[in-house]
């Protein structure tokens, strides 16, 4: 494809008259440039145009206004490269016309240039010697370019969509390639004549962006990918653009108008919005779901995680997306929030390491540092990623461990009840819903004479028996009667117990005891000796009973019938001194006195024996007794011994308990009297009597709260081995001429306190006085013990 | 005690109802010695009061003769004792309001009370000594034959 030109008259014409000489030769040298095929210009030294050829005119016909003789060879190239004439795409305007004015300037230049259709031009510049210059170009091939300018430009702005376009000073609009309606749907005539900001707000676009963009063009500034909307006036439809473009200015600098591209990015901006929206709903998806969730690229950077993820490895603000995994899991290591990495950092790095790398979906179970339990999956995606799930199975781990303690705990708990059930001395047996057997031990078939054989798992209560009475062991009729009498889980919860006569004599106990998911648990224990002792205990007690009754009975009666004799013997004594004393001799006399002496021993006897069993014959019922009032009446009472021997009786505060008052006075008055009878020879006797209070916590074998009273003299006392035998009944340590008495006084303190469910100890040194203490409850919780 | 006045001597009669002969004895002696009763009469058992005083049996003979002034009956005697006997005198409108003083060896509270519920003017256990027992009658007389005012019919022949 090689240009071709034609000498143009107009060429010859414009060519100036002025120039000196040479005329001729120069006319012919016109006519010889004007027949070359190959574009030729003709400059003077000033770099003005002379003269061009035909070839020329058609080549830059892009510029033909501008060939005119004079004009300024740097304009001409600059409007050829401003108005996409021809260009080097790899190079900027401003430069290429800087390399092709130095090109002028050199005596034998050339350099090469692309035509808008895709033709390059190789030109050379010749200097004359008559000092002018003859800009020589012709077509040339180059490699790759198969294709004119203008048809690879074109395919370029196909390949992108793009459109070319113009406007006036104005702004408005005054030219589009063909593609912008095709590509867009939207006719030119809509277009042509108003501004890019008309056409941008009628389509509804609006923003800090269209503004900037006016300022750009109000400044004059060029723009790149500027981008908006516009509507289709027809159908509505929204197409987004991205336009490109540049402020032309005239030589003069006058502004002209824009020029630029554009590029229809509708369905980009679309794919963008649904990329965007489709990201946003995996976004929340992957938000709404309880695990922690995580995706790293093929270079195992953070792409995507959710919050859960993030609280769970702890990710810092910082560790956002773009971060390695390794990085995440050191700053996690680092902050110690793994409690699995306490062991050795290095080799949990290198185990999650190795489990991420692997990525093959096997779960590993970690704990962090708060004590969560954490599962963590690693998946391969198809494009070489990696998935990361984070579960908390912290109550899982407890639900499991609670559920391991508790099996271990059953095994232990069966074995021990096992262990039991066959060491018990009793026999055992469960029985279910419907009164078959579920478990029993070896006592128990030991007890009956019972076979295993027989007595097995899933046997019937009934049957059992019916087996038992087969084996002699009781009779039908006692088997009937206690199935009867045997309580049934529907009116019964509490344990029952019957006592089973054997035919051999043998007694068990049969205890029942309801299971709280229906079925009873039977012990069955021989109790024949238990019951046998009890029989004999029961009836050892009737005896006794009826014996002490009979004792107190004969007791009370003797001393009775007693006192009647004695009183006759004592009155007719008297009788007898008093009318035939004088016929006596003294030594009948003397057998008088002593006979009489003896009568009236007789009489303390029978009456201290009487007071003694009167303490249960004449029992009185306990009531509040001031003990402190009682020893006061006693000591009154006793007002002519205290002053006869001279005594001091100290008394302290004694407590009020419950009792029986004839009782009280009765013990007071023994112990004192006792005190004031076994005194030293010329010592005054000295008795103190003092009382305390004892706290339930003191007090042993009881709850109740106890007094101690203490009534200690300083008399002759007596020797410690003697301080138990001195409450027994008729015990006297002293001859009766020494000290007077029957013997009766302390057993009957004893008794008194017994009845009251007290005590009574005595403690004494010979020669140094006797303390005796009874203690007493203060309230009386049963009946006197009789 | 003899510096006590004796208004009009009247004849008393006394009745002792005891069951032991030693005891009758006794008290017949103490009343000897101290010399205030004009009769003294012995029944023993409660059966042979009521006779006595009903004038049955043997003791017709005693009938349009006064009641005496005071009984002094024992509590336990055989076939019918002083209680009983006491009760059927307390019951009979006739003899109702004769004195009965308790003299017997029990000091049982609940003879005490018992008796002194019925109707009895007094209670004396039977003192353990002779001299006991004489002082005990001594005043015992003196108060119900010369201190008192006795019913009609304890003092007067019965019609």
């Amino acid at each position: 494809m090689r240009g071709v030109g034609v000498g143009g008259a107009a060429a010859a014409e414009a060519l100036p008259a002025s120039v000196p000489g040479h005329a001729h030769d120069l006319n012919a040298s016109f006519q010889i440039v004007e027949s070359l095929a190959d574009p030729c210009a003709l400059f003077d030294g000033g770099g003005r145009l002379l003269f061009w050829n035909r070839a020329c005119g058609e080549i830059f016909d892009a510029i033909a206004d501008r060939l005119v003789a004079g004009s300024r060879l740097e304009d001409l190239v600059r409007a050829a490269l401003e108005r996409d004439h021809c260009a080097r795409p790899d190079q900027p305007t401003d430069r290429l016309v800087r390399q092709y004015l130095a090109l002028h300037r050199t005596p034998e230049g050339t350099c090469e240039i692309r035509l808008r259709d895709g033709r390059w031009l190789r030109i050379r510049a010749h200097l004359t010697r008559s000092g002018l210059r003859l800009d020589h170009a012709i077509l040339i091939e180059r490699p790759g370019s198969q294709h004119g300018w203008c048809r690879r430009s074109q395919d370029h702005a196909d390949a992108s969509s793009d459109w070319l376009w113009e406007t006036d000073r104005e702004l408005r609009f005054t030219y589009f390639s063909g593609q912008f309606a095709a590509l867009t749907g939207i006719p030119k005539e809509h277009v042509i004549g108003r501004t890019r900001a008309e056409l941008a707000r009628a389509g509804g676009f609006e923003s800090p962006k269209l503004r900037q963009h006016e300022a750009d063009l109000e400044a004059r500034r060029p723009f790149r990918d500027f981008c908006y909307h516009l509507a289709d006036p027809a159908s509505g439809a929204i197409r987004h653009v991205r336009v490109s473009g540049k402020p032309i200015f005239d030589r003069a600098g006058r502004f002209l108008g824009y020029r630029g591209t554009g590029t229809d990015i509708t369905a980009e901006v679309e794919a963008t919005r649904s990329a965007a929206r489709a990201e946003a709903r995996l976004r929340d998806a992957i938000e709404s779901i309880n695990d922690g969730f995580a995706l790293f690229d093929e270079d195992d950077r953070l792409v995507i995680c959710n919050r859960r993820f993030k609280e769970i490895d702890a990710l810092g603000a910082e560790l956002g997306p773009g971060t390695s995994w390794e990085e995440i899991l050191r700053a996690g290591v680092e902050r110690g929030h793994y409690a699995a990495a306490r062991g050795g950092a290095e080799a949990y790095v290198a185990e999650r390491l190795e489990h991420h790398r692997r990525a093959d979906g096997s779960v590993l179970e970690h704990q962090l540092a708060d004590g969560r339990w954490i599962q963590i999956g690693e998946y391969r995606t198809s494009d070489g990623g990696t998935v990361g799930t984070r579960t908390d199975i912290t109550e899982l781990k407890r639900r499991e461990s609670a559920r391991i303690e508790l099996s271990d705990e059953l095994r232990i708990q069966y074995s021990r009840f096992n262990a039991a059930l066959h060491n018990m001395i009793q026999g055992l047996c469960m029985f279910d819903a419907d009164q078959r057997l579920i478990v029993c031990n070896e006592r128990y078939l030991q007890m009956y004479g019972f076979s295993p054989e027989v007595v097995k798992p899933g046997i019937r209560l009934r049957e059992i028996m019916e087996y038992s009475v087969a084996l002699g062991n009781y009779r039908r009729e006692d088997a009937e009667r206690a199935i009867t009498e045997r309580p049934t889980t529907a009116d019964k919860r509490e344990q029952a117990v019957l006592h089973q006569r054997l035919n051999d004599g043998r007694v068990i106990a049969v205890m029942h005891q309801p299971m709280a998911h229906g079925g009873s648990v039977a012990t069955y224990e021989d109790v024949t000796q238990t019951v046998r002792a009890e029989e004999a205990l029961r009836d050892y007690a009737r005896k006794l009973e009826r014996s002490n009754r009979e004792l107190q009975d004969f007791a009370s009666i003797a001393s009775h019938d007693l006192q009647e004799p004695l009183r006759k013997i004592e009155a007719f004594g008297d009788r007898l001194k008093a009318k035939c004393g004088d016929d006596l001799s003294d030594v009948g006399r003397m057998y008088i006195d002593r006979m009489q002496d003896a009568a009236g021993r007789l009489r303390s006897l029978i009456n201290d024996l009487l007071t003694y069993s009167r303490v249960t014959t004449k029992a009185r019922p306990f009531v509040p007794v001031d003990l402190g009032r009682i020893a006061a009446e006693v000591m009154s009472d006793l007002q002519v011994t205290i002053e006869q021997a001279g005594a001091r009786i100290e008394l302290g505060a004694l407590p009020e308990v419950e009792a029986d008052p004839t009782q009280m006075r009765q013990l007071l008055q023994n112990l004192l009297s006792n005190a004031l009878k076994f005194r030293r020879p010329s010592v005054p006797p000295v008795v103190r009597i003092s009382g305390r209070v004892h706290g339930p916590e003191r007090a042993s074998g009881g709850g109740a709260s106890l007094c101690a009273v203490t009534v200690a003299d300083n008399g002759i006392g007596f020797k410690p081995a003697y301080a138990g035998r001195i409450f027994g009944i008729f015990q006297r340590l002293h001859g009766r001429n020494e000290y007077p008495g029957t013997g009766i006084g302390l057993a009957t303190c004893r008794k008194i306190l017994e009845r009251h469910g007290g005590t009574i100890t005595a403690s004494s040194q010979p020669g140094k006085g006797a303390t005796f203490v009874f203690t007493l409850p203060i309230k009386q919780t049963s009946g006197p013990v009789l | 005690m003899t510096a006590i006045p004796m208004p009009t001597p009247m004849p008393t009669t006394i009745l002792v109802a005891d069951d032991d002969a030693d005891d009758r004895l006794m008290i017949e002696e103490a009343f000897d010695e101290s010399g205030l009763a004009d009769e003294v009469h012995f029944v023993e058992n409660g059966e042979q009061l009521m006779q006595y005083l009903r004038r049955e049996d043997k003791f017709r003979h005693l009938s349009g003769r006064p009641f005496p002034g005071v009984v002094l009956l024992d509590l336990n005697m055989p076939r019918k004792d002083g209680r009983e006997a006491l009760r059927e005198i307390k019951a009979d409108p006739e003899l109702c309001r004769i004195p009965i003083v308790v003299l017997t060896t029990s000091h049982a509270e609940d003879d005490i009370v018992g008796t002194y519920g019925l109707g009895v003017s007094s209670f004396i256990t039977k003192p353990a000594t002779f001299e006991g027992l004489a002082d005990a009658l001594t005043v015992l007389c003196r108060y119900w034959i010369e201190v008192v005012s006795l019913p009609p019919e304890c003092s007067r022949p019965r019609a």
